[in-house]
């Protein structure tokens, strides 16, 4: 599997300064320079995260803080 | 004696049908509150558990309470009747709870009627009106709540001429909720219901609803707030009239099988379909000014192509199945060359384990505008993905995009 991160404020992971990213992941990545160039070959998305310095945490909207039960 | 394939295939036919084609049936032994409807007036059928007595006391175990919160024009007040009793009049914008253990016991209420549809409970018939016969229920609702809450509607019955506005009407805003389990319809004269807005009128609301009346939206057309409107309800079918409907997530998460627009259309916004696994076709939709469109998880879809391409200002397209459960019946899509793409969220476009065939994701990639800021576009487990050949994929990385499966 492919990797690569892409910075996002509403991403799930978050790096050592609080800055939230997205972790894409893909069999393959056709870019317009390429196969996969710009992305990186891991094992695992758990992998690649840790490899980025991120950890998971999962982006809740500010609409949704007060709607925790929303899914019955 | 086992049927066989193909009889199995024709009675599973012959159920759908009768399920598509037969209206709601009301129960043989609820009072039937459209008959007689006074107007100017709206009615519920209310249902609690039956009171238990003791030292002069009742008390109620099951929806102990009934609160009704109506706004009428002109600041006017509005009187309730229960079982043909008057039993309060009170200020506009300002609730009435019915606490049927204090009715009881002060003996303003009594058992008139049971039912042993859904369970056996005593109900009672509701009515709210203007004291003034001039105003009109401008807009009705149950008031905000202090823990998860449920109420006991059966059904509600509109005897109105005016527009109403709907929002909290059977669920609430934000938590705690509230919601009416029970409710199974909610009708109104002629089958048509002018509305005024709804946010989160059925929002929580799950199972039982089967019924509402043709929602007319000439009122307040384009205004009339569906935010979360339907959002988790049980109801499987919804017609709007005379107006175009729009807001984040109205459908989301909704059991809805079928949406049907006369002289109508849906305005995709946000979430505006997320996850209705029920929903087998897509009503007349409207792009414009819409910049995200989210289906996912619409796995029940039966043979859709979105045409998007009068979407100039989309961000995002998130029309997705699940590698579990594909939306093997999205069959489509095309998107505006104008369209910018540019929202945050990664991939910018995504159909992954959708029934896209390669004809379909080459007409897709055709469709596509350039793009400059690395956006990428996932294809993973869509039905054409390994019969692209490398022109096929030159057509869209020609195009600036990343194609990811």
């Amino acid at each position: 599997m492919v990797y690569k991160k892409i910075q996002n404020p509403e991403g799930d992971y978050k790096d050592v300064q609080n800055e939230r990213w997205d972790v894409l992941e893909a069999h393959e990545a056709w870019t317009p320079q390429g196969k996969n160039v710009g992305w990186d070959a891991f094992e695992s998305l758990e992998e690649a995260a840790s490899y980025y310095g991120l950890t998971y945490d999962p982006f809740i909207p500010e609409e949704e803080l007060d709607n925790q039960e929303e899914i019955d | 004696m086992a049927l066989n394939q193909l009889e199995q295939s024709q009675v599973k036919g012959l159920q759908e049908f009768i399920e598509e084609h037969t209206e709601w049936q009301k129960p043989s032994d609820w009072v039937d509150i459209r008959s007689g409807a006074l107007p100017n007036s709206a009615y519920y059928l209310v249902a609690h558990s039956a009171p238990t007595e003791s030292g002069g006391t009742y008390t109620v175990e099951t929806y102990p309470q009934f609160p009704i919160l109506p706004t009428i024009s002109n600041s006017g007040t509005y009187d309730v009747f229960v079982d043909g009793i008057k039993i309060a009049t009170t200020a506009s914008a300002t609730d009435t709870t019915l606490d049927w253990g204090t009715l009881y016991t002060a003996g303003t209420v009594q058992t008139v009627y049971t039912t042993t549809h859904p369970s056996e409970l005593v109900y009672h018939v509701v009515r709210i009106t203007p004291t003034v016969s001039t105003n009109t229920i401008t807009a009705l609702r149950q008031p905000d709540v202090t823990s998860n809450t449920s109420y006991g509607a059966l059904w509600v019955h509109f005897s109105l001429t005016n527009a109403i506005n709907l929002a909290n009407f059977l669920g609430s805003d934000g938590s705690p909720f509230y919601r009416n389990t029970l409710c199974e319809a909610v009708t109104a004269n002629d089958n048509e219901l002018k509305l005024s807005g709804s946010s989160r009128a059925l929002s929580r609301y799950s199972g039982a609803l089967k019924k509402l009346p043709i929602l007319n939206l000439e009122a307040n057309d384009n205004n009339v707030n569906f935010y979360r409107a339907f959002q988790n309800s049980g109801i499987k079918e919804i017609v709007f009239k005379n107006g175009t409907i729009q807001q984040d997530q109205i459908f989301a998460g909704s059991q809805v099988e079928k949406i049907i627009t006369e002289n109508a259309a849906v305005k995709i916004s946000g979430r505006t379909f997320e996850n209705c696994k029920q929903l087998k076709s897509l009503p007349n939709l409207t792009f414009d000014s819409s910049a995200y469109l989210a289906f996912s998880k619409n796995n029940s879809l039966e043979n859709v192509v979105i045409d998007a391409s009068e979407g100039k200002s989309i961000v995002n397209i998130t029309l997705t199945g699940e590698a579990t459960d594909k939306a093997t019946g999205v069959k489509g899509l095309v998107v505006s060359n104008e369209a910018p793409f540019t929202s945050s969220s990664s991939p910018q476009l995504n159909v992954s384990y959708t029934g896209l065939n390669r004809a379909a994701l080459v007409n897709l990639f055709k469709s596509m505008p350039t793009v400059s800021a690395g956006q990428v576009c996932d294809i993973t487990g869509a039905t054409g993905v390994d019969d692209l050949t490398a022109s096929d994929i030159a057509i869209v990385t020609g195009k600036g995009w990343t194609l990811t499966r």
